[in-house]
């Protein structure tokens, strides 16, 4: 499962309106300061990134990601499972 | 002249019962807006939200010149339903992101995605929220030269902090009662009475004439709130004084007098209370050539949202079928507070709410464009 496409997925669950007109993010490296995701809505994505990943709120608490790598880093390190598709783990959080 | 130019509602005639809490009661309740609430990651509010959350007039809100102020009116400062108690209830759950909760927090989010980048702010006056922001409208368009205000409204009224609090206060109609009483909801009337609590919310939009591109659903007129003199935070003095001052100091502030209303739409939760206290303020101040309806013993209370949502649904009303909707369950003819749908005369409309806090609020419109 592609990393960067679940999470573009993913905020655009967390964006109130016009989710479906936010452009990706096309590198993972990409601080989230140059892009639309703003301290509310990587908040939101890193409480669903673990739910999906199955990483408990307290250890989630801990992780300041500044770019998609670096999330994809801590989840990778906390995760207790995994999800087989993007649409599954958007069907976890919607 | 300040014009209502678009707006969007959200509300239901069908209703739930909710059985698993202390007082078991009816609800107006949207069962979708309660799909995966109990994962903790779905906001039952928030789905209430974005059923008034049109894309389509964001993005144009977006697009439009002048000086915008965003306003939610909220009703309170933090949604009410984070529905700690009742673990056993299905409206239990344990919501994860506590800052979306906050009112001011919502707001800038929505404000943002409206592009208003003027003003973002909140009101927390309980059930009047929705027309007492209305006052505020007109002092930001009128003193502050804003060329537009955008409103949304809307609370968490169905959820168990709610229903515990009507229930315990005997507020909202409970099984109990309705079994005790055989009753039904209405309003102003001797045999039915009561209210169940309901989910709705608006998305209104106000334009200074200076910049509207189109005509406006109807002119607001004037707007004005008050409080009376009171020792009771929930309840209402019988003789109306709050909505006596409310409508006075709205009829002055457009210098109009009473006769030039011709339609009221009330407050009307339908409990004894307010019967008394909003027909005695009406009997006052109002001369007899008006008709006045309830819209609660149709969609519920509504909350913070009731006071503007249902001038929409009137304004709608008028706009279909050229008439004032009867009050829901009413058992008495009645050519006042009415039993069957009325033409009305040609006039202006008053609205009117109340909230907990003794705040009491009037607002009028002029759908004559």
């Amino acid at each position: 499962m592609d990393f960067l496409e679940l999470f573009n997925e993913v905020t655009k669950v967390a964006k109130p309106v016009f989710a479906d007109q936010l452009t990706p993010i096309a590198d993972p490296l990409t601080p989230f300061k140059e892009t639309h995701v703003d301290s509310l809505d990587l908040l939101m994505v890193v409480i669903y990134m673990c739910e999906i990943y199955g990483v408990s709120e307290e250890v989630g608490k801990n992780a300041k990601p500044a770019c998609v790598a670096e999330l994809q880093a801590f989840l990778e390190e906390h995760k207790t499972k995994e999800p087989a598709s993007v649409q599954e783990a958007l069907g976890q959080i919607q | 002249m300040i014009g209502l130019v678009d707006y969007r509602t959200a509300w239901t005639e069908s209703t739930s019962l909710i059985e698993d809490i202390p007082h078991p009661q009816r609800v107006h309740l949207f069962e979708d807006t309660y799909a995966r609430a109990s994962t903790g990651l779905v906001y039952p509010p928030h789905k209430l939200a974005e059923k008034v959350l049109d894309p389509q007039l964001m993005k144009d809100l977006q697009g439009r010149k002048g000086k915008t102020a965003f306003i939610f009116a909220s009703g309170n400062s933090h949604l009410a339903g984070m529905n700690g108690k009742e673990k056993h209830s299905r409206l239990w759950y344990d919501y994860k992101l506590l800052p979306m909760t906050l009112t001011q927090v919502y707001a800038g989010r929505i404000a943002q995605a409206c592009g208003v980048k003027d003003l973002v702010t909140t009101d927390a006056s309980a059930c009047a929220s929705s027309l007492k922001v209305l006052m505020d409208v007109q002092s930001l368009m009128i003193l502050n030269g804003f060329d537009r205000v955008v409103v949304l409204s809307f609370e968490d009224p169905i959820s168990n902090n709610v229903l515990q609090f009507f229930g315990d206060a005997q507020a909202s109609l409970s099984v109990k009662q309705q079994e005790e009483f055989k009753v039904i909801p209405s309003a102003f009337d001797s045999n039915n009475f009561g209210f169940y609590v309901g989910q709705g919310a608006v998305l209104s939009v106000f334009e200074s004439a200076r910049v509207m591109d189109k005509l406006p659903h109807a002119w607001l007129v004037s707007a004005y709130s008050a409080s009376e003199n009171s020792t009771n935070a929930i309840g209402q003095r019988e003789d109306g004084e709050g909505f006596v001052k409310a409508i006075e100091g709205c009829l002055w502030s457009c210098r109009q007098l009473a006769n030039s209303v011709s339609v009221v739409k009330t407050h009307g939760t339908g409990t004894r209370s307010n019967n008394q206290a909003e027909r005695n303020a009406l009997d006052l101040v109002m001369t007899d050539n008006y008709v006045a309806t309830s819209f609660k013993p149709t969609i519920g209370h509504t909350m913070g949202a009731s006071g503007l949502l249902e001038t929409c649904l009137l304004l709608d009303a008028l706009k279909q079928t050229g008439k004032v909707p009867a009050i829901k369950n009413r058992t008495e003819a009645d050519p006042v507070f009415l039993s069957e749908d009325t033409e009305p005369d040609s006039g202006l409309i008053l609205s009117l709410a109340a909230g907990m806090g003794n705040i009491y609020s009037a607002a009028i419109f002029d759908p004559r464009v």
